[in-house]
């Protein structure tokens, strides 16, 4: 039994993690994960705040995917407190959380693809990535941490020239991902290091809860939230999923999705035409407490929080989808013959080390003891 | 050949082999966008800022800090750059648009807002006179009078404090910033859990709570003298006395159900809402007073009508005029404002003291006089009734005697 | 001289993500992109505090970074620049109330700033390329002073 620790800096690894990774010769027989690099305290921070500012330490939770939190979180208080969003809001809403998917998605694929070796393929995600980068500064106002969302709508209205560049930008980003999903699929090498490895069945998906792609690589199209968001439902939107449950199938996925994303965003913005009005109300927000859901690019994210009147954030929870995700890992090593498919199976779960530095607290129904949780 | 010519001119060609030698991305591809925010925000009219630090109290990441500006001769904002992350709330927040970053200030003006502030205000309707100083000076008119007190409005306030300076009781206008709000609600979860703990300890299988309340009402509770009152217009429905009390508390009608007096609620009560005793109205401005001159005076009682504190004017009995009672009076300037002919003014406590006392000894003798006066003529009246009374009966006592005699 | 004009040309970056939000990340992540390119400018990042030039740290110091970041800084090799990137490393930005020991100046010294939340990747280029080749060179003047300056007292 040997040990090989990776981490907390390593070549391979884009965020502050530790992994000691046993292994038996080239096999790997266990992991054991230590976290707490990242760890803020953001939930701690926002007790007791306004929540337009709570919006902006929510959308710092993580930087990928950092609009489905904010959007989250608007809709949460939005939901509790029963304020109608306007149209105009909602479907820049769904452009803005789709092109997010995208860049995300694309993201995975490119450290994915570069995890594989398979270089050429992650610049050109990369380099598709940045015209979806471009639409979101055009669109908001800043790249990243966009701070385009508030309680009661979007900060700022688009014109008709931003829209013409979007659909312009948006066939230009198709062309390009028929291209590299077609490398995708049919490449002999890709398919060598991702087929039959890191594969999850349908049973260990349910043991572990495990939501997103991770899931829907393994034949669970409904644990998709925006089968249940009422925009989406407008949108008639569709799931993508596979059973095949290994490492491809994952990635095969997170491209289709992002095939489904520009979809959506063509619809969006042809109702967005269509719809008249503001694009922000005004809000009073009343004391009490709710929660809400709704699909990250990597799966679920859950908000509950409590008010005062006037939205000061009382207690908020925020659950992120790669805490169950991680736990599906565990699973997966079972089918990975080497050390290097461990790392890549576990950038094909993509995991997001910032959203996942949350401190979870189990309680045993038998004894009721209460103690925090740490991934073994 | 034309063709391989051209390929030689081209490869030769001074700009082709410039862009091979360094190949370097393009200058345009890397330019922003007109939307994007760039840190820090412009302080772009610092002639137009009011100093009300809406921009300050804004700011989630404590970036901005107002400082004395000697060219303006007033307090100008001045932004971190370090710590700025570019939400743009500062922008939204400023009343008169002094910043800018991106084109927020321009595309979003007119849009709903409400602002985000560190520390907030809230009125407190016990204490609150409604003499409406704080209407008058608020920059951005949030206060409003609902009738029974005056009301700020918690999605518009900026948070500049001008209505607590403008106040002339002490501790009308409370504040409670995010540090209260975390150290209340800390308070309250930590009381919360103990008591769950402890319960779950003294009895394993039964949840009833209800008995444990009764089994320590005698000894460990009656910490308070009487049942808290919830004070409506201070209460922010934050629920933290909910969750401390073993009783009951009906926020919804602000009433206290069921009480067991264990005085929780009070601690964890972030804007003192919870309250049990007499509150006492201090004033600011205990050296200065209100005068009203008796010579410019038209006696036409509008001050007497307008004024909201219970006894502090009165209307002599000699002049037929009114006078203001300093020991009571709160020096909220409605009368001075409402006088349709200037006749009230500021002067020395004292000297309104002597008036008062003048006055009210004169207006204290004049009512002794006229209760003694009403006595007189109430016994009078009395007496004579009496002797009237007496007087029939010996007349009827006499006839009696007379019609026996001639029987 | 030789060493000192390569060194110009060929500077290895090592990323360290110290707590922040991984926004800083991808954006010095979509520097590696065709469109930036930072290996054109010379410029590799190798995650890698053994072979590194440059330190590019990001997010506010946590808690259990605070002896680890001594650590790595101590671990790369002599002429050490540290960039810190976003509001973050320079200030704690928005999570100066978290569990945080502040920022990255106060733990080890810092050379140059790129203020944002995030920047853009364009930016941090530029501020990379500003000061590695300069400061690097600086540097190595100063340690070949420290240098002789000990053979002279030897």
């Amino acid at each position: 039994m040997n040990v090989v620790p990776i981490g907390p800096i390593h070549p391979v690894l884009k965020e502050p993690i530790r992994i000691k990774l046993i292994v038996e010769g080239e096999n790997v027989v266990g992991s054991e994960l230590e976290m707490g690099y990242v760890h803020r305290g953001i939930e701690k921070i926002m007790e007791g705040k306004h929540y337009l500012k709570g919006i902006y330490l929510s959308e710092r939770v993580c930087g990928i995917c950092s609009y489905i939190h904010t959007q989250t979180f608007a809709e949460c208080i939005e939901h509790m407190s029963k304020i109608e969003v306007p149209d105009k809001a909602r479907y820049l809403r769904v452009v803005t959380a789709e092109l997010e998917r995208i860049h995300s998605h694309l993201i995975a694929a490119a450290v994915y693809d570069l995890s594989i070796e398979h270089e050429t393929l992650a610049m050109w995600c990369l380099n598709a990535r940045e015209h979806v980068m471009d639409l979101m500064e055009l669109i908001t106002g800043n790249r990243v941490n966009m701070g385009f969302n508030v309680v009661g709508g979007v900060r700022l209205d688009i014109n008709k020239e931003i829209i013409d560049k979007i659909y312009k930008k948006i066939n230009e980003l198709e062309d390009d991902m028929k291209n590299i999903l077609e490398v995708f699929e049919t490449g002999p090498l890709i398919n060598l290091r991702g087929e039959g490895i890191g594969v999850i069945g349908y049973r260990e998906i349910m043991k572990t809860r495990a939501v997103g792609p991770v899931a829907r690589a393994s034949a669970m199209p409904e644990s998709d939230w925006r089968l249940r968001h009422p925009t989406y439902k407008e949108l008639k939107f569709k799931p993508v999923w596979r059973d095949e449950g290994d490492n491809s199938a994952r990635m095969i996925v997170r491209h289709e999705e992002v095939m489904t994303s520009i979809n959506l965003i063509r619809k969006a913005l042809e109702l967005y035409e269509e719809s008249s009005g503001g694009v922000r109300v005004k809000v009073d927000i009343k004391g009490g407490s709710g929660e809400w859901k709704n699909e990250a690019p990597r799966g679920e994210v859950y908000y509950k929080m409590s008010l005062t009147d006037g939205g000061l954030i009382k207690r908020i929870m925020i659950r992120t989808p790669t805490v169950m995700n991680l736990e599906a890992y565990k699973y997966m090593l079972k089918t990975c013959p080497t050390v290097s498919d461990a790392v890549t199976t576990y950038t094909s779960i993509d995991p997001c080390v910032s959203c996942t530095e949350r401190t979870i607290v189990l309680k045993d129904k038998k004894t009721g003891k209460i103690k925090p949780y740490s991934f073994k | 050949m034309s063709s391989s010519m051209w390929y030689l001119y081209e490869f030769v060609r001074k700009k082709w082999i410039k862009k091979f030698l360094d190949a370097k991305t393009e200058k345009e591809i890397v330019i922003a966008p007109k939307r994007y925010r760039k840190v820090p925000p412009k302080i772009l009219y610092p002639e137009r800022c009011i100093s009300c630090g809406a921009c300050e109290g804004s700011c989630p990441s404590f970036a901005i800090k107002l400082i004395d500006n000697k060219k303006y001769n007033k307090k100008i904002p001045k932004i971190d750059v370090g710590s700025c992350i570019s939400c743009g709330n500062c922008v939204e927040s400023c009343p008169t648009k002094v910043l800018e970053i991106g084109v927020i200030m321009e595309e979003t003006r007119g849009l709903p807002w409400n602002i985000p502030k560190y520390s907030h205000v809230i009125i407190d309707e016990e204490l609150c006179v409604n003499c409406g100083s704080c209407k008058l000076v608020c920059p951005v008119d949030v206060i409003e009078y609902n009738g029974i007190t005056h009301v700020i409005d918690e999605n518009g306030c900026i948070g500049c404090k001008r209505c607590i300076e403008a106040c002339p009781v002490i501790d009308t206008i409370k504040t409670y910033d995010e540090k209260i709000l975390k150290e209340k609600i800390d308070k309250c979860q930590y009381l919360k859990f103990e008591k769950l703990l402890s319960c779950d300890k003294d009895s394993s299988n039964s949840n009833d709570r209800n008995l444990d309340i009764k089994k320590e009402k005698g000894n460990v509770y009656e910490k308070i003298s009487e049942i808290p009152r919830i004070v409506k217009s201070l209460c922010i429905s934050c629920e933290n006395c909910v969750d401390v009390c073993p009783g009951n508390i009906d926020l919804k009608n602000y009433k206290v159900v069921e009480c067991v007096k264990c005085g929780d609620c009070i601690e964890v009560c972030p804007t003192t809402a919870m309250r049990i005793g007499e509150v006492v109205k201090g004033i600011k401005l205990k050296d200065k007073c209100y005068i009203i001159d008796e010579k410019s005076c038209i006696g036409c009682r509008i001050c007497y009508k307008s004024c909201n504190v219970d006894n502090a004017i009165f209307i002599s009995t000699e002049t037929r005029l009114p006078y203001i009672n300093p020991e009571l009076c709160v020096r909220c300037g409605l009368c001075y404002r409402e006088c349709p002919v200037d006749a009230i003014s500021l002067t020395n406590t004292e000297k309104v003291l002597e008036i008062y006392k003048i006055r009210r000894i004169k207006d204290k003798f004049d009512a002794i006089i006229k209760s003694d006066l009403e006595e007189l003529s109430k016994n009078y009246v009395m007496s004579k009734n009496d002797i009237v009374e007496f007087a029939k009966i010996k007349v009827n006592k006499e006839v009696n005697k007379f019609i026996k005699y001639d029987d | 001289m030789i060493k000192e004009f390569f060194r110009k040309r060929d500077i290895n970056v090592c990323v360290v993500n110290t707590g922040g939000c991984n926004g800083c990340d991808i954006e010095i992540v979509s520097c590696l992109a065709p469109r930036y390119d930072i290996e054109q400018y010379g410029i590799h990042v190798h995650n890698n505090p053994r072979e590194a030039d440059v330190l590019v740290v990001t997010g506010p110091v946590t808690l259990p970074w605070k002896n680890r970041l001594k650590e790595i800084y101590e671990k790369t090799p002599e002429p050490k620049i540290v960039v810190a990137v976003g509001a973050c490393a320079l200030s704690c930005g928005i999570f100066k109330e978290g569990h945080v020991c502040g920022p990255v100046d106060k733990i080890i010294p810092v050379d140059a700033k790129v203020p944002g939340c995030p920047p853009r990747p364009a930016e941090i280029l530029d501020a990379i390329l500003k000061i590695a080749p300069d400061a690097i060179a600086s540097k190595e003047k100063i340690l070949k002073k420290r240098k002789e300056g000990v053979k002279s007292t030897v």
